[in-house]
């Protein structure tokens, strides 16, 4: 079954890749100058006795070698112990999982957003090629796409949260606490969050929907008699559609980043801002956890677009 | 040029058709006042170089020509009696891949990628027989068995890249000769594919017009081709028709000094060896750029003051047989 | 070199064709004059600007637009206009130098993979596609926290990511072209592997990058303000569009103007850089995929 090959290269491909990542994030934190542990002990611990600093490197295994020290480390990290923060003495993983939910609806929201308004506009602009409406919607995209999104964020917040008092500019309320203070809160943020993948996708909807209408199998297609709305609906959205889906893949990947300025920006407790404060406080378990579970976040999210592509695309089961 | 001497009137006719393009470096006339008949049954070739607007020509009958670029400027084109050219949006849909079809030069790019063969096969019969379900399907696997290809039932579900590119111009040829149209127009079905390949589709072609007694405009620039399977031949140099005769008549006696020099440019096996081949001197015309008058004078050996100057009307020469020059000929 | 430059088939100069191109795109041409205009503010920003940027005025602290201040004072007492005029200095110089050093890193190592083909190759992709397992955004502030505040490890961290997407366009591109008749040509000429890729392989694979370093650049001028804006970056007392709008975020309800300033100037100049790159795409368009040779 060419489908199931397919998949099964495909999360080959992905393990490799998380493997050749969780190195080097090892590395990295390996070569970060300062030693974050002694920083933290510093405090302490006397750090001119040598015997107290040779001990606390033995502690925490320090003083072995560095396979070693990746070896410990991976199996400490797939049974789940992924460390204790520095900063706020929290284990991680429950700092995560704390957090995640958060950040995963912030996610599906943006998501949303950038679908229900790049999509339409995309197609929307590329049927009505130069003409008034396009000439809106690409300005529009280009400014979605360009715009500093914690500016964005903070000209909404003016606008709708001081001048006009609609929405409440800061603030997370939890769904299970109150489900439609939750959703009001939400509306900003993800809308900020969701600006730039719209427009990327408006752009990307446009220009690959143009170029479907450019083939010759649709000349074929209203050769045969067909309307041109029986053209766009069954000859060309579905072909056209098929690197949309990387964008939207691609769009997830990269909306950490931004989710980065938004939680700090709208207070919202959520991966970002936890990475944020960790980053400054050199926190480096935090870090080191985000930075695997982006690389996650990362490979699950390509996988999944690849799958969806070989269901769209017949042709790419076959290509290996 | 006038109608084949039937009783019955001709099929379609074209009368003075002339399609222009907009380019980046001006206006270009790709057809430029072209008229002929197509009767009932008959196979009809169009041939001429690359760039003489034959293509052009196909697509506008059908109204294919793309706007932007390209305007169809004036003309009829009378299909049983209607104006195709100014029919309305809905006519010219109902009839395209149902009384009239057309199969397209490149196999490899003319059909959807994503939908399955079956899908695009049996698109025309659902849009304009109304078949579905199970008759479909039948319709369907019957149409691949007509133009040979093997284990039809199961290829119906297959994708367009599981074809060979001599495979997928037999399934644009099912595809056109689903509805039993009275028309078909082929656009070069065999200039992007192998010459064993050609030799097969063409009999196929033919034997499928000769079944259901559909009219065939084959449109080629191989004069090899052309004798083999026309009854009639147009030839055309920049955007006119400049000889129209059959293809006996023409293959016998060339009467336009192009049509002289096409011929005696190509190979043939029942010439003496000893002849050498005689290619046509100069250049095909820039169409930004073309020559006052007749567009061939230039390359013509035979031109006279009059060719530079006026553009020569077509005249009858012999029995359904006209040349569009001012200088009479013998070939 | 002439003998090879006569097998080689000829074309009229690349650069005046694209620039006339570029222009007839109308919003293109905005983009160029945007960009033009805040290179010269930034530029003559000693004479322009009102005000020195650094200098305090304690009695005029968190004031409204005036006549005196066009745009108000910000917390220390600082002309906002002043300083919104100076912090194009540090965005443009950011934009255009980091975007510069990840061009050459990037070019070198693409040209690399793509020419020597094999375990080489192989590996610089695999590190390409670690890289890009991360949101770019996340990696420069992780380094950028890793080395320190200032500046100048912004910029390296923007190289340390930002070679990736160039080594990727040039390899692909030099995939591609190496293929074609003429290189072989050039080498059944003679000529060494190292002529041949930079002289004949490296004009025709440029044009894809040239978009990518419009695109960059934008990209970079939003990387330096999002990093400034969170703390890092350029330290006080300098200027930068993104230490502004923290500023103004801060006092949003009070000195609004603050907020939309800043922005404003790095919305427009990334737009310019983005329109600037759809032209350059569109004009640079069948040279894409590398089709023909440029004249030596």
């Amino acid at each position: 079954m060419a489908m199931g090959r397919y998949i099964g290269v495909r999360l080959l491909h992905a393990l490799v890749i998380l493997a050749l990542v969780t190195m080097l994030v090892f590395v990295i934190a390996q070569l970060i100058p300062g030693d974050a542990v002694m920083a933290a002990m510093a405090s302490s611990v006397d750090m001119n006795d040598s015997a107290v600093v040779a001990r606390v490197r033995h502690q925490f295994g320090l003083d072995q070698s560095i396979l070693v020290q990746f070896g410990n480390w991976l199996t400490r990290y797939l049974t789940g112990d992924w460390g204790t923060s520095i900063g706020t003495g929290q284990k991680v993983h429950a700092m995560f999982v704390q957090r995640l939910p958060v950040t995963l609806e912030l996610f599906l929201g943006a998501t949303a957003w950038s679908v229900v308004i790049g999509i339409p506009a995309g197609i929307v602009s590329a049927l009505k090629r130069n003409s008034a409406v396009d000439v809106v919607v690409s300005t529009g995209t280009m400014i979605g796409v360009s715009i500093p999104s914690f500016w964005e964020a903070i000209m909404l917040i003016y606008l709708l949260g001081v001048v006009f008092p609609i929405l409440p500019p800061s603030g997370y309320v939890p769904f299970a606490e109150n489900p439609l203070l939750n959703l009001k809160s939400m509306v900003l943020p993800t809308f900020v969050l969701g600006t730039h993948s719209a427009g990327l996708l408006a752009r990307y909807v446009r220009s690959s929907l143009l170029e479907v209408l450019g083939q010759d199998y649709i000349r074929t297609a209203r050769a045969k008699g067909l309307s041109e709305r029986a053209i766009i609906t069954l000859h060309a959205l579905k072909p056209a559609m098929i690197p949309v889906v990387t964008v939207i893949g691609l769009a997830w990947a990269h909306m950490l980043a931004g989710a980065f300025f938004v939680e700090v920006i709208f207070a919202i407790p959520g991966l970002g801002r936890m990475s944020v404060d960790a980053i400054f406080q050199k926190d480096f378990p935090v870090v080191q956890a985000t930075l695997i579970a982006v690389s996650i976040n990362v490979l699950v999210v390509n996988l999944l677009v690849d799958i969806v592509y070989g269901y769209l695309d017949p042709r790419v089961r076959v290509r290996q | 040029m006038t109608a084949a001497p039937a009783a019955e009137p001709a099929l379609l006719r074209v009368r003075d058709l002339a399609v222009e393009f907009s380019t980046a470096e001006g206006r270009v006339t790709a057809v430029d006042g072209v008229s002929f008949d197509l009767n009932e049954g008959e196979i009809l070739a169009l041939v001429g170089e690359s760039g003489c607007g034959k293509s052009a020509t196909a697509l506008a009958l059908l109204r294919l020509i793309a706007e932007p670029p390209g305007r169809i400027t004036r003309g009829s084109v009378e299909f049983r009696g209607h104006d195709l050219l100014r029919a309305s949006a809905q006519e010219i849909r109902e009839i395209r891949g149902n009384r009239i079809a057309m199969v397209f030069q490149e196999p490899m790019t003319s059909l959807n990628p994503v939908l399955s063969i079956g899908r695009q096969v049996g698109e025309p019969l659902r849009l304009h027989k109304a078949l579905d379900g199970a008759d479909l399907v039948e319709r369907c696997v019957a149409l691949l068995e007509s133009v040979s290809i093997s284990e039809p039932r199961r290829r119906l579900a297959d994708f367009p890249h599981r074809f060979s590119g001599g495979m997928r111009q037999r399934v644009m040829i099912a595809m056109g000769m689903g509805c039993a149209p009275d028309i078909i127009i082929a656009d070069e079905p065999t200039t992007a594919l192998d010459v064993t390949i050609q030799a097969q589709l063409l009999e196929l072609l033919r034997e499928q017009v000769q079944r259901y007694r559909t009219a065939l405009m084959l449109i080629t620039h191989n004069l090899g081709v052309v004798a083999r399977y026309a009854d009639r031949v147009n030839v055309m140099y920049a955007g006119r028709i400049v000889e129209s005769a059959s293809a006996d008549d023409l293959y016998a006696g060339p009467r336009h000094p192009y049509t002289i020099g096409l011929l005696q440019s190509v190979p043939r096996l029942d010439r003496p060896a000893a002849n050498r081949l005689q290619p046509i001197r100069g250049q095909p015309p820039d169409a930004l750029a073309m020559p006052a008058g007749c567009a061939f004078h230039p390359r013509c050996p035979f031109a006279v003051a009059r060719c530079a100057v006026e553009a020569p009307a077509s005249r009858r020469v012999g029995e359904g047989h006209d040349v569009a020059c001012w200088v009479d000929v013998d070939g | 070199m002439t003998d090879i430059v006569a097998i080689v088939p000829v074309r009229p100069s690349g650069a005046s064709l694209v620039l006339r191109a570029v222009l007839r795109h109308r919003l293109a041409t905005y983009g160029l004059i945007v960009i033009l205009l805040f290179c010269a503010m930034a530029a003559l920003a000693p004479w322009i600007a009102p005000y020195n940027p650094y200098e305090q005025d304690l009695y005029a602290v968190l004031s409204a637009p005036s006549a005196a201040h066009w745009f108000g004072t910000d917390n220390l007492g600082r002309d906002l206009l002043s300083r919104t005029i100076y912090g194009a200095r540090v965005s443009l110089l950011f934009g255009i130098g980091s975007t510069a050093l990840s061009t050459a890193l990037g070019v070198a190592l693409g040209l690399i993979a793509g020419f020597r083909g094999g375990w080489v190759d192989g590996l610089i992709m695999r590190v390409t596609d670690a890289f890009l397992c991360f949101p770019p955004l996340i990696f420069i502030l992780a380094t950028s926290a890793a080395l320190g505040p200032g500046l100048h490890n912004v910029v390296l961290s923007f190289t340390l990511f930002g070679w990736t997407g160039f080594a990727r366009i040039i390899r692909g591109q030099v995939l591609l072209v190496r293929e074609l008749p003429y290189i072989e040509a050039a080498r059944a000429s003679g000529l060494t592997p190292h002529r041949i890729m930079l002289a004949h392989v490296l004009p025709n694979t440029l044009a894809p990058v040239i978009v990518a370093v419009t695109i960059t650049v934008g990209l970079a001028i939003l990387a330096e303000s999002g990093v400034s804006f969170l703390g890092l970056g350029v330290q006080p007392p300098t200027a930068s569009w993104g230490k502004e709008l923290r500023v103004g975020f801060t006092y949003l309800e009070a000195v609004p103007l603050f907020s939309i300033a800043p922005g404003l100037m790095i919305t427009l100049v990334v737009i310019a850089f983005n329109f600037l790159g759809d032209g350059l795409r569109d004009a640079l368009d069948p040279r894409l995929k590398g089709a023909g040779p440029v004249r030596k």
